[in-house]
This record gives structure tokens, C-alpha cells and sequence, in this order.
């Protein structure tokens, strides 16, 4: 039996719902109102939420609702009817996106996994050590399923904002990517990311193969590559601790060319190397060839590795110092006061290193970063109105 | 049609509104946060999510539109900085993203502050950090706004060569 509450947003599905959801199996409750989704929520031992249809400002009313009144640990599924909103509802929390029409079948195998996924008991291993491991096998296990059944589905994969997809036709991989990355490439970077959020949706693919190497081959070396990874991991650092850099002139050491100097970079400030692992395009084996290289060097530093002292120091944003810096602009000075020049003034004879300049050259570089043809738009549109 | 969200966190009511005369920006009527639509071309729309500084933020609106997020856009007035007092919520709240989305921060003042600044550092603003520019506004110039505008987007003001292959 399945405690389900339906957040029934189109009154035109009440009936189909009712029909597709009979009891004893399922014990649905609708509501249109989002208190008394909360409110259903705090009375019943509720196993799952449906918001049916779903969209943006629903959903995300939904979540801060659920997070104000500690109900957080209650997963949602939305049902959204149109594709643009499935690709919004990607990144959002909810445990699985179903986009309907689709089949009657098709929806409640969909469902019904994640209801089981909802029941599934615990193991003793710690949670964190649970949550990874099944993210990471999940993945390689639903590609080997979807390959045993001979299925056809549409695996998304996302963390940080940083999104991929597999494109499964018949059970053959024939397409996948992760950012930039294709293929094989794309394929080790996914399996190998520990807090991404794997979704599956059983639907035709249209794509043409673009992995020319048979999938059984290629799931064999994923499995192989995981366990790689999972090894040399075992060997460096917890994967969990942030890594620092022991000094800003070790950065220099390495060319700009060399991706430890890459590493060095994202280390400024902190990283975990779960974070290298994703942020980075680098083969992983790689990444963290080099992150053990720069540990035992020293030059990378685990908190492990730090005094308890430089461990205690806050990780400033790049913001707080933004703020700072404006601050002591407009901030009078007791020394500064002289009507001739302000500290403001003063501070711009300070002008921009060549450092600066090289480090602005990130400015387009990572998740803010525009493809060049819609840079191109942009900036012309601007540079015509500004004529 | 591609969309681009863009955060826009103003320290004053209308600040924006004022920051963005001269270019078409729309008001999303029936949107429950502040939104502005710019309709670069019909396969190109740029959304601005404005919040308040001084407000605080509605959670939702930064949960939202981070995934999608391409640029933050801090619109400040010198005469009242001091007293702003969600800096720091916005700081942390945007921060999470900082080090990937290009920041902008653009301070609303006059010469008599700036009179001495570098002409290409007027127009290309000035290092703030490796994500971050300030640029200084002065309202009292026409199309003085524009030329931030033009600025906020323009990449090729970077030095070419710069860019390292190792980007990621």
C-alpha cells in the first residue's frame, strides 16, 4: 500500500488519476490547495507527493514549503505535460520528472520504482558511504539493466547545474554527453561524479549512434574505470575534505598549461575533490594522478593536513571580499581626508597587474559561460543600441 | 529558443529600471518575483530576475534560476552603502555560484569620484576579482547605463590570448 498525496494543480486529470491510482494499492489523497498538501503531510505518513501538473513556481513554492515546515525528507515526483517544462524541472529536487501523455504501463513502472526506491531498508554502512555507493553503482547497474532488457530510455545526470545525458536506443548507448564531453569521454565523467542526481526516462530515442564501440565493451571498461577510480581514491585523499593550496606562489611553479596548475587554481579557495572530479574535464584517473602528486608535495593541502588553526578559518566568498573592498573605498579614512584626493582616487593608482588581466581571462570560463554564437548576438545588440 | 537568466540584485527599488532605460526590457506581468524579459532576437531572450537588497531574498527565486544562471548583476548606490543590510545574506546566497558566473557590480556615482580613472578602465571596469568587474554609473550622462550594458556582455574587451585551453 502507497500513501500518495496528488497536488492537483488541473482539475480536468482528477478522474484519470483516480483511475490509474485505485486502492488498496494506492491511497491518494487530492488536494489543490499547497497548505493542504503540508497540512496532509503532517496528519498521514505520506510516501510520496505528485504534482500533477507541474510547474516552476509550483514546485518551487512546493519545495520551501516543505523545507519551512521540516518535511524535506518527503519526496516528490512531478508530472509535467510539456516537454520545455521537463527540461526547467531538471535540476529541481524532485525524485523523478514523468512527462505525460504516456502510456498507462509506462507510468506506474516508473512510479512504482521510485515508491520502491522509497521503501528500500537502509543498510548498516554509514549514510554518506550508502548515498555515494548507490550513486555511482545506480548508474552503471541501470545501464546494464537497460542494455539486458534491450529498453530504450533517456538517462540524465545532473549536479551543480552541470548536466548530461545518455541516449539508450534498444539497450545500445548511442549517444551521451557531459558538457563538452562526448561519448566514452562523457560517459567515465558520469559514472565517476559522487553527489549527481541520476534520472531515468523510459522513452523512445531518437538519436543515431554516435558510440560506434559495442555497449557490453564499453560498460565493461566503465566498470572497470569506476573501480580504478575508486582505488586510487582510496589512496589519496577523503574525497569529502577541501584541499587548499599552501601558498599562491606554488601556483606558479606549473605552466599555465599544465592542468595542476588547474587544479592549484580551483584549490585557491577551497575544493573537495568531489568537485575537482566534476568541475574539471580531465580524464579522472588523471585529476587525481595529480592531486596525489600535489599532496605529496605538500603543495595541495587536505584540512586533515592543516593546523586546527588555518582548518577554524572561514572560506570567504568572492563577494565578501568584493563587498570589502567597495566598503573600504566609500569608508572615510581618518589619514585620507584631505579635499585634494580621496581614497577612492587613491586606491586607482593602483591599477590592474598583469596577474589581474591573466586571472579575468576565467571570467568566461566555467558555468557562466555563454557559447560564442549567443555571445555574438548579444553583444552586437548591445554594441547597436549603444552606437 | 534559448533562455538566458540573468540575477540582478538592486540596492533600491527602480534602480533597475532606471539602469535599464534605453534598452527594450519587458515586464513580466504575471510572474510572482520581479522579472524582465529582453528579446535579444525571437530566438534569444535574456530573463532578469530582480531582487531587493535590502529585502530579503525569497529563497525559491535563487534556487530557480541557478542552474540556468549566465550572469549577477549587483546594482549599487554609493550614497547608501553603508547601509545595506542583507549584503551579506545575498553574499552567501549568491555565493555558492560565484565562482563560476560572471558577477557584475555597477555603482551608481559621479565623477567627482572617478575623475582620474584610466579611460580603458572606465569602459572595461575595473578587476574585482577573477569572475567580478565594477563599473561605475553615472546617472547624470546619457547613455552613460549603455556603455555598462555593452561592456557587461562584451567578452572581446579581454585581452585575446588570455584564454587558457585548460578553461573548464
Amino acid at each position: 500500500m502507497n500513501n500518495l498525496i496528488i497536488y492537483l494543480l488541473d482539475e480536468n486529470y482528477r478522474e484519470e488519476i483516480e483511475r490509474l491510482l485505485p486502492p488498496p494499492d494506492y491511497i491518494i489523497k487530492m488536494v489543490d490547495d499547497l497548505s493542504e498538501v503540508i497540512s496532509g503531510c503532517q496528519t498521514d505518513l505520506v510516501d510520496l507527493i505528485l504534482v500533477w501538473p507541474a510547474n516552476n513556481l509550483a514546485v518551487a513554492d512546493l519545495q520551501v514549503q516543505l523545507k519551512k515546515n521540516n518535511l524535506e525528507s518527503i519526496p516528490y515526483v512531478v508530472v509535467v505535460r510539456k516537454p520545455q517544462m521537463f527540461q526547467e524541472l531538471l535540476n529541481s529536487r524532485c525524485l523523478d520528472i514523468i512527462q505525460i501523455p504516456i502510456p498507462q504501463k509506462e507510468f506506474l513502472l516508473i512510479l512504482n520504482k521510485n515508491l520502491k526506491l522509497i521503501h528500500a531498508p537502509s543498510t548498516n554502512s554509514s549514510p554518506e558511504e550508502q548515498e555515494k555507493s548507490v550513486e555511482n553503482s545506480n548508474l552503471l547497474n541501470s545501464l546494464d539493466r537497460l542494455n539486458q532488457n534491450r529498453e530504450n530510455a533517456l538517462i540524465t545526470v545532473t549536479q551543480s547545474g552541470h548536466s548530461g545525458r545518455i541516449y539508450v536506443n534498444q539497450g545500445e548507448i548511442v549517444r551521451a554527453n557531459f558538457r563538452a564531453l562526448e561519448s566514452v569521454d562523457a560517459l567515465k565523467k558520469m559514472v565517476g561524479l559522487f553527489e549527481a542526481d541520476t534520472m531515468i526516462h523510459l522513452t523512445d530515442v531518437q538519436e543515431e549512434s554516435a558510440t560506434p564501440a559495442e555497449t557490453t565493451k564499453v560498460l565493461r571498461d566503465l566498470k572497470n574505470f569506476f573501480a580504478e577510480q575508486q582505488r586510487y581514491i582510496a589512496g589519496t585523499v577523503s574525497p569529502q575534505e577541501t584541499l587548499w593550496i599552501q601558498d599562491e606562489d606554488s601556483i606558479k611553479i606549473y605552466s599555465p598549461e599544465d592542468s595542476k596548475r588547474q587544479i592549484l587554481e580551483l584549490c585557491r579557495k577551497g575544493e573537495s575533490l568531489y568537485q575537482l572530479l566534476m568541475i574539471m574535464n580531465q580524464d579522472n584517473l588523471e585529476i587525481l594522478n595529480n592531486v596525489n602528486e600535489l599532496l605529496q608535495k605538500r603543495i595541495l593541502l587536505s584540512d586533515s593536513m592543516m593546523g586546527a588553526e588555518e582548518k577554524e578559518q572561514p572560506k570567504r566568498s568572492i563577494l565578501s571580499r568584493i563587498f570589502k573592498r567597495i566598503g573600504k573605498i566609500f569608508k572615510k579614512s581618518p589619514q585620507n581626508e584631505s579635499p585634494g584626493k580621496t581614497e577612492f582616487e587613491a586606491r586607482l593608482d593602483d591599477k590592474p597587474s598583469i596577474d589581474h588581466l591573466e586571472q579575468s581571462s576565467e571570467l568566461m570560463a566555467g558555468e557562466g559561460e555563454l557559447d560564442s554564437d549567443t555571445r555574438a548576438k548579444i553583444d552586437l545588440y548591445f554594441k547597436e543600441i549603444y552606437q | 529558443m534559448k533562455i538566458i537568466d540573468v540575477l540582478l540584485l538592486e540596492q533600491a527599488q527602480g534602480l533597475f529600471e532606471k539602469f535599464a532605460q534605453g534598452i527594450a526590457v519587458q515586464k513580466v506581468e504575471d510572474s510572482r518575483v520581479q522579472v524582465y524579459r529582453l528579446e535579444i532576437d525571437p530566438q534569444l531572450i535574456i530573463l532578469f530576475y530582480v531582487g531587493e537588497i535590502n529585502n530579503k531574498m525569497p529563497a525559491y527565486l535563487v534556487e530557480n534560476i541557478g542552474p540556468g544562471l549566465k550572469r549577477i548583476i549587483w546594482l549599487l548606490d554609493d550614497q547608501q552603502f553603508s547601509d545595506m543590510k542583507a549584503v551579506e545574506e545575498y553574499g552567501s546566497m549568491v555565493g555558492q555560484f560565484d565562482e563560476l558566473i560572471p558577477a557584475a557590480v555597477v555603482l551608481k556615482t559621479d565623477h567627482s569620484k572617478w575623475g582620474k580613472m584610466a579611460e580603458n578602465l572606465v569602459n572595461e571596469g575595473l578587476f574585482l576579482g577573477n569572475h567580478s568587474r565594477l563599473y561605475f554609473w553615472n546617472q547624470d550622462i546619457e547613455r552613460d547605463a549603455l556603455r555598462i550594458w555593452k561592456s557587461i556582455w562584451s567578452p572581446s574587451d579581454i585581452p585575446a590570448g588570455l584564454n587558457s585551453p585548460d578553461s573548464v
